[in-house]
């Protein structure tokens, strides 16, 4: 039997169908711990944190448009709460963010990028955390998350060069702390 | 089902937790939608009064007199009324953000463009005389807020630009006779400009720039100024220089 997609179970949740949100919660749980984890630094109240991102979900979803991915949508929420959350305990994270202020040129992905992606997937989960947060978060949801620059920019309400752009950095970021842990072991 | 699941399953169950009506969403972006209109709306109209404004009480012509027009220009710009204009523009920006044909482009593009069509709505309200005639069922009438920004605009000229008709050619300038009727001296110096071709005299309606002290202005810039659209400015009391005095202390 063809599974349902996330669009068609969220059909069947905004038409009253409570017990189908398991199967939302089912698929979405282990990512969103992971998202938040990752994004957040932290395991403390990451369950709590989820939790909320899973009631905001169920009470807004007639808001959503099933002809609409809505994978980008949940991550959306999620985002908005884990931001919050950054706010709450770090006052981070401006309005204006000087990457989506002027227009950038999008970042040029060169053929090497694939042999680069491979070499810092192993050096991700070590340096990950020591990025500052909007460069970690768009690491963390195209890397682990497996989410496009476009969806990316759906979630973050950034445009798709501004994903670009802050992927770049945040890779260089990323190869600028592996290099110099080696420099220290030698 | 692990814990968290089951936890909001029976949260949904017990109808703590609920999934709000389709209404509420379009009642929401309805809502939305009004105050954007609404957001825009003002910034055009305070947009287009500032214009409007800068048109009225001629400084819009003060730019035509090289640096020191400019300067006098953006000296006398109504900032107040522009700066509102701007924070409604950077609220709408808020407002609109939400949606992908703003956030999907750098913030410089979407303010821009929200700028662009703030000053053409202006531009199209001004065409419609719409603050002509709104300052003339003001006027008379004590509405807040809006009666002093029409009279500032409609019944007052800034300090330095003076419009009238000239009654009498000085060796050094002129005497003109404004529109709250007062005499002023206008002298004219080397770095004046003057209306290019042609020789100021006597019954000419012109708009002058200048640092004005009391009866006396010296001019950096002389415009002729169309004779239909001189006002009849409110003394508010004052009655200045006497034809004869300004005479006596200035021989032709």
């Amino acid at each position: 039997m063809v599974e349902k997609s996330d669009e068609q179970i969220v059909a069947l949740v905004q038409a009253g169908d409570a017990e189908a949100y398991g199967e939302i919660m089912s698929r979405y749980e282990n990512k969103l711990k992971r998202y938040a984890w990752r994004f957040l630094n932290t395991r403390e109240e990451i369950d709590d944190l989820v939790q909320d991102v899973f009631i905001k979900t169920y009470t807004n979803i007639k808001s959503f448009n099933t002809s609409l991915r809505f994978s980008p949508w949940i991550y959306r929420i999620a985002h908005n709460t884990f931001v919050n959350e950054l706010k709450r305990k770090k006052h981070i994270f401006n309005f204006f963010d000087s990457d989506t202020i002027l227009p950038l040129l999008a970042s040029k992905e060169t053929a090497d990028a694939d042999t680069m992606d491979n070499e810092i997937n192993e050096e991700l989960e070590i340096f990950v955390e020591k990025l500052p947060p909007k460069y970690r978060e768009v690491i963390v949801l195209h890397y682990f998350e497996s989410l496009s620059y476009q969806e990316i920019s759906e979630v973050l309400h950034i445009p798709v060069t501004t994903v670009g752009v802050r992927m770049t950095r945040g890779r260089n970021k990323l190869k600028g702390y592996y290099q110099l842990s080696e420099q220290n072991h030698e | 089902m692990n814990n968290i699941q089951e936890k909001i399953l029976n949260k949904i169950q017990s109808g703590e937790v609920y999934m709000k009506p389709k209404w509420h969403f379009v009642l929401r972006t309805g809502l939305l939608l009004c105050g954007v209109v609404i957001v825009l709306l003002l910034a055009v109209y305070f947009l287009s009064f500032a214009i409007f404004f800068m048109h009225q009480n001629g400084i819009w012509l003060a730019s035509d007199f090289g640096f020191r027009g400019v300067s006098f220009f953006v000296m006398s710009s109504p900032w107040l009324i522009i700066s509102t204009s701007l924070a409604f523009i950077i609220l709408l920006y808020v407002l609109v953000h939400k949606y992908s044909f703003s956030y999907k482009r750098p913030l410089v593009y979407s303010m821009l463009l929200i700028v662009v069509v703030a000053v053409i709505g202006s531009l199209l309200m001004n065409k419609t005389f719409m603050h002509q005639r709104l300052g003339n069922i003001i006027e008379g009438h004590q509405v807040p807020m809006l009666s002093p920004m029409y009279r500032g605009a409609m019944q007052e000229r800034p300090e330095g630009v003076l419009v009238g008709t000239v009654v009498e050619l000085l060796k050094e300038g002129f005497v003109i006779k404004s529109e709250k009727d007062e005499f002023i001296v206008v002298t004219v110096t080397e770095k004046t400009k003057l209306p290019p071709d042609i020789k100021i005299q006597s019954g000419d309606t012109l708009i002058v720039f200048g640092d004005r002290k009391g009866d006396y202005l010296t001019a950096f810039g002389v415009k002729t100024f169309d004779k239909e659209k001189l006002r009849p400015f409110k003394n508010n009391g004052k009655q200045n220089g006497q034809l004869k005095k300004v005479k006596e202390n200035n021989p032709s």
